[in-house]
């Protein structure tokens, strides 16, 4: 393998690891998915080390010069900036990292299927509103809300996806989004129970919370402790403590506020 | 079961289906096993609840329950099994409890955060336990049906 080779072979793997950890996928599932692609490749050894914001890979190759064989390292570290669970595209991804380990793929292949799946259209507008209606409205029951409480939690929801979309497309800082979308899912909350005489705003409000919350995060941190991935831990930990805080901060605020 | 709890199981598949379209699944096949997956977690949460009293263990059971059903649609449903446990998971995962713990912390209601911070802390824990739990049981029967075809 020359090193021009080696160098794309490795881009390609780590481009596949890259978009597995931002479409979702957890950190043990990088490195391996990485690990293997390189091995199929053709590379001796490979070293990975994931964390929820970066990706270190360092693969060892053979290189031939006239007869003779050096062994040979390349390294490449990507940053990764935001993640988003998007699972329809993760199982892209994965089925495309097993395609490449099955038989070999080009790796500017590769890179325009990632592309292709980057560029898949999401769902229209008013079908994500009835999603995002649908799952506060569900959870408000969940909790004890009565037929009211269900459909102003919808309501609730719905609108406040809507100010998600402005707010993240303006690209703000994801705790002062969260901060908005909870002071205004609050004030909805306890505006529009006003008037209804059997609703309860504080099961509306903790139906949008479930949104909003971290409460995966926060629950997988844990358990990625208990398994040794201390770093990712510790992360995860920290980020989802600071955003349910804002969370709470923006729902309570509203509560004291009406 | 009570009239309550039985809304609650329809709601938890309703919200395990409701998550499972935020989060982009395609396929009417994939959306209502992930809401099956959330009403059976739910359904062994109350059961081990009712018999034992024990919060904490009805997590523990609810989980490792969630995280076999997960797996094993997964290989039906040929995705990975991260999405799947993350959506089933939903209705058990205590985000209501960290919330109302970061509320008592932001009035400063000491006691309250304090017993709501610790039922927190115990219970995403318990729920920990029962994911690392499933994931070494598979792992062993993963190792031990390679060793079985070589």
């Amino acid at each position: 393998m020359h090193r021009q080779d080696a160098e794309k072979y490795l881009n390609a793997a780590m481009a596949v690891g890259e978009a597995t950890l931002r479409y979702g996928g957890e950190v043990s599932r990088v490195e391996d998915s990485i690990r293997r692609i390189c091995t199929s490749y053709g590379f001796d050894r490979t070293d990975v080390f994931c964390i929820t914001s970066s990706i270190i890979t360092t693969a060892s190759f053979a290189q031939d010069d006239e007869g003779s064989s050096t062994q040979q390292n390349c390294t490449q570290t990507c940053r990764i900036s935001h993640t988003e669970n998007d699972f329809d595209k993760l199982g892209q991804v994965n089925s495309l990292s097993r395609s490449i380990c099955s038989s070999y793929k080009d790796p500017d292949e590769v890179l325009a299927r990632l592309e292709e799946i980057r560029c898949m259209p999401e769902r229209p507008l008013p079908v994500q509103m009835l999603i995002y209606a649908a799952v506060p409205a569900a959870f408000t029951v969940f909790f004890g809300g009565n037929a009211a409480d269900l459909l102003i939690s919808g309501l609730t929801g719905a609108i406040l996806l809507c100010l998600r979309r402005r707010l993240q497309e303006a690209s703000f800082n994801a705790l002062f989004v969260a901060l908005v979308c909870s002071l205004a899912g609050g004030l909805l909350a306890n505006m529009m129970s006003l008037g209804i005489q059997d609703a309860h705003a504080a099961l509306i409000s903790i139906g949008n919370v479930m949104v909003f919350i971290p409460g995966v995060k926060f629950t997988n941190s844990i358990r990625d402790l208990l398994t040794g991935e201390t770093i990712t831990g510790l992360i995860c930990l920290a980020e989802s403590l600071l955003l349910s805080a804002v969370v709470a901060l923006g729902f309570a605020a509203a509560a004291l506020i009406l | 079961m009570t009239m309550n709890e039985s809304l609650q199981l329809i709601a938890a598949f309703a919200g395990s289906a409701g998550f499972a379209l935020a989060y982009n699944f395609r396929g009417t096949r994939h959306i209502l096993m992930a809401g099956f997956g959330g009403f059976l977690g739910w359904l062994c949460y109350l059961l081990v609840l009712h018999a034992s009293g024990n919060e904490y263990l009805a997590g523990y059971a609810g989980t490792i329950l969630v995280s076999v059903y997960s797996e094993l649609s997964a290989k039906v449903l040929r995705t990975p099994a991260t999405g799947l446990l993350i959506v089933t998971s939903i209705p058990m995962i205590p985000g209501a409890a960290l919330y109302r713990c970061m509320r008592y912390l932001l009035l400063s209601e000491g006691a309250l955060f304090r017993q709501e911070g610790t039922y927190t802390v115990l219970f995403a824990s318990s729920m920990a336990a029962g994911f690392v739990t499933s994931a070494i049981l598979f792992q062993l029967i993963r190792s031990s049906s390679r060793e079985s075809t070589l």
